[in-house]
């Protein structure tokens, strides 16, 4: 049995086009700039200013980090962590979210104050 | 029939892309809980948060309305309001009443009857506080200068020097008229400017059309109103140790919280921390075992000059004072943190809706 040849309709261009649409959503809403970056490592806790360009090398976990600041965007350059996630995982900074090393214990986020957003004022 | 189909397949499609938005928008509250809005004045950042519920609101409490061109000239009218009193009470301004009463002379005539109230109430804190609250300090924060980029320790011979005019007792006001009986004492009101102009700035949003809010000012917070969701304001104190952390949370409504602490304003020499705070009777920055302390009360002002007593006396006149003052119209409670990084509460705030400390979020993560 031969199928039937279908040509595209306007009803399949709209519903591509909502396809598209719903697929960068994602991208639209978490779009934001951050001024800070907080990184928790095995040993505490640090807050990163992103206006400045910087690299420094941070330890967790007896692993080792080279972390770069560039362009309002923080990333993880160089590792010697086993599995090497944190390296391929997208700069965080101008898109809120999170880089995590889970054998070094090491998470960088940007964005999202943990657990806050209850408060209504800080004092300080 | 192929119409109805595609028909159901574009309903369907915008059926997940309406989900799909209402999940992105659900991490920010919804409806937002305020407006709000921030400006620079008295060296510091204010930023204003206000509410007010326009319509039939009834049905559902927690739908709020935000009149936004009402709320933003609310705003206006508190940042000229501010404004007002820095040009009143400035130290560093030199058409200021304050700057006027620091030149060196011993009668003052025809001053603005407010700050004469104002600098009256600071002595009667200066009293309550056998000192630990001056606002006479104004030799020893012009030494000292912690804010100013060449900041430096003094010799010991001008700390001296500086202190020998510090002393709440050398000014006497009688309506608008002020005497020294230290021609070169000066007024600071460093301690307690912020925390007035707060009360005041709450005074007027309370009279007006706004139904709650929360106003950050510097060291200070001042709530006014009741939250529908939750009744109390949720206020975080930063950790002293790690700023970018907060020790815990106290809840309050139509109350002040004020902050004492030295990571905000100090110079470093010689790996030693030199705060703005100083001790009215040694001229230097002041030292106890308190680093940080929070202070809420009725009273803006109150909260203001009471936080830097505390801050100097320590726990132990924490303790004094809170007994000495209970059941007044001036009582307060305090959350101190300690050198040790432990917190110490007043009794009010040790029980239940009292203070909450902040607990480290439980890492799930694994080797």
């Amino acid at each position: 049995m031969e199928r039937p040849k279908r040509k595209l309709t306007v009803f399949d261009a709209i519903l591509i086009f909502v396809i598209i649409l719903t697929a960068a959503l994602p991208i639209i809403f978490t779009k934001s700039d951050n001024t800070k970056a907080v990184i928790s490592t095995a040993g505490g806790s640090m807050t990163v200013d992103l206006a400045a360009d910087t690299a420094f090398i941070l330890e967790s976990n007896g692993y080792h980090f080279k972390i770069s600041v560039s362009n309002g965007e923080i990333y993880v350059e160089e590792s010697d962590c086993p599995d090497g996630i944190c390296k391929n995982t997208r700069p965080v900074g101008k898109t809120n979210g999170s880089i995590v090393c889970l054998p070094a214990k090491l998470m960088i986020t940007c964005g999202e104050e943990v657990s806050d957003s209850d408060v209504d004022a800080v004092v300080k | 029939m192929n119409m109805l189909k595609r028909i159901s397949a574009l309903i369907l499609s915008f059926i997940t892309l309406i989900s799909l938005v209402s999940c992105g928008k659900e991490k920010e509250p919804e409806p937002e809980e305020y407006y709000s809005a921030t400006f620079f004045a008295m060296d510091t950042e204010i930023t204003v948060k206000l509410a007010r519920r326009t319509g039939e609101t009834d049905e559902d409490e927690n739908a709020l309305f935000h009149d936004e061109a009402y709320l933003s000239s609310v705003i206006k009218e508190c940042a000229n309001l501010v404004s007002e009193y820095e040009s009143a009470l400035s130290r560093t301004k030199e058409d200021s009443v304050i700057s006027e009463i620091n030149k060196e002379t011993d009668y003052f005539f025809d001053l603005d009857p407010e700050v004469l109230a104002l600098i009256k109430e600071s002595n009667e804190i200066s009293e309550l506080t056998a000192g630990a609250f001056d606002v006479t300090v104004g030799t020893v924060t012009e030494l000292w200068n912690v804010t100013s980029d060449g900041a430096d320790v003094p010799s010991d011979e001008s700390i001296e020097e500086a202190v020998s005019h510090v002393g709440y007792e050398k000014i006497e006001t009688d309506g608008a008229t002020l005497r020294k009986t230290d021609r070169k004492t000066k007024i600071d009101l460093g301690a307690i400017g912020k925390g007035y102009a707060l009360g005041k700035m709450i005074d007027h949003l309370r009279a007006s059309d706004v139904d709650y809010g929360i106003v950050s000012f510097g060291g200070n917070v001042g709530a006014f109103g009741k939250k529908p969701t939750t009744g109390k304001f949720k206020v975080a104190i930063t950790n002293a140790l790690d700023t970018s952390k907060v020790i815990g949370y106290v809840f309050v409504d139509d109350e002040f919280v004020s902050v004492s602490a030295d990571y905000e304003r100090n110079f470093v020499k010689d790996g030693v921390v030199y705060g703005h705070i100083f001790d009215p009777e040694t001229g230097r920055p002041a030292k106890s075992d308190v680093i940080s302390v929070a202070v809420l009360s009725e009273n803006s002002a109150y909260a203001d000059a009471l936080s830097t007593a505390l801050f100097v006396l320590g726990t132990d006149g924490i303790k004094d004072l809170y007994k000495a003052l209970a059941g007044t119209d001036v009582a307060f409670e305090a959350v101190a943190q300690l050198e040790d990084g432990s917190v110490y509460l007043t009794e009010g705030l040790s029980g239940d809706g009292g203070f909450e400390e902040y607990k480290e979020p439980e890492t799930t993560a694994e080797s």
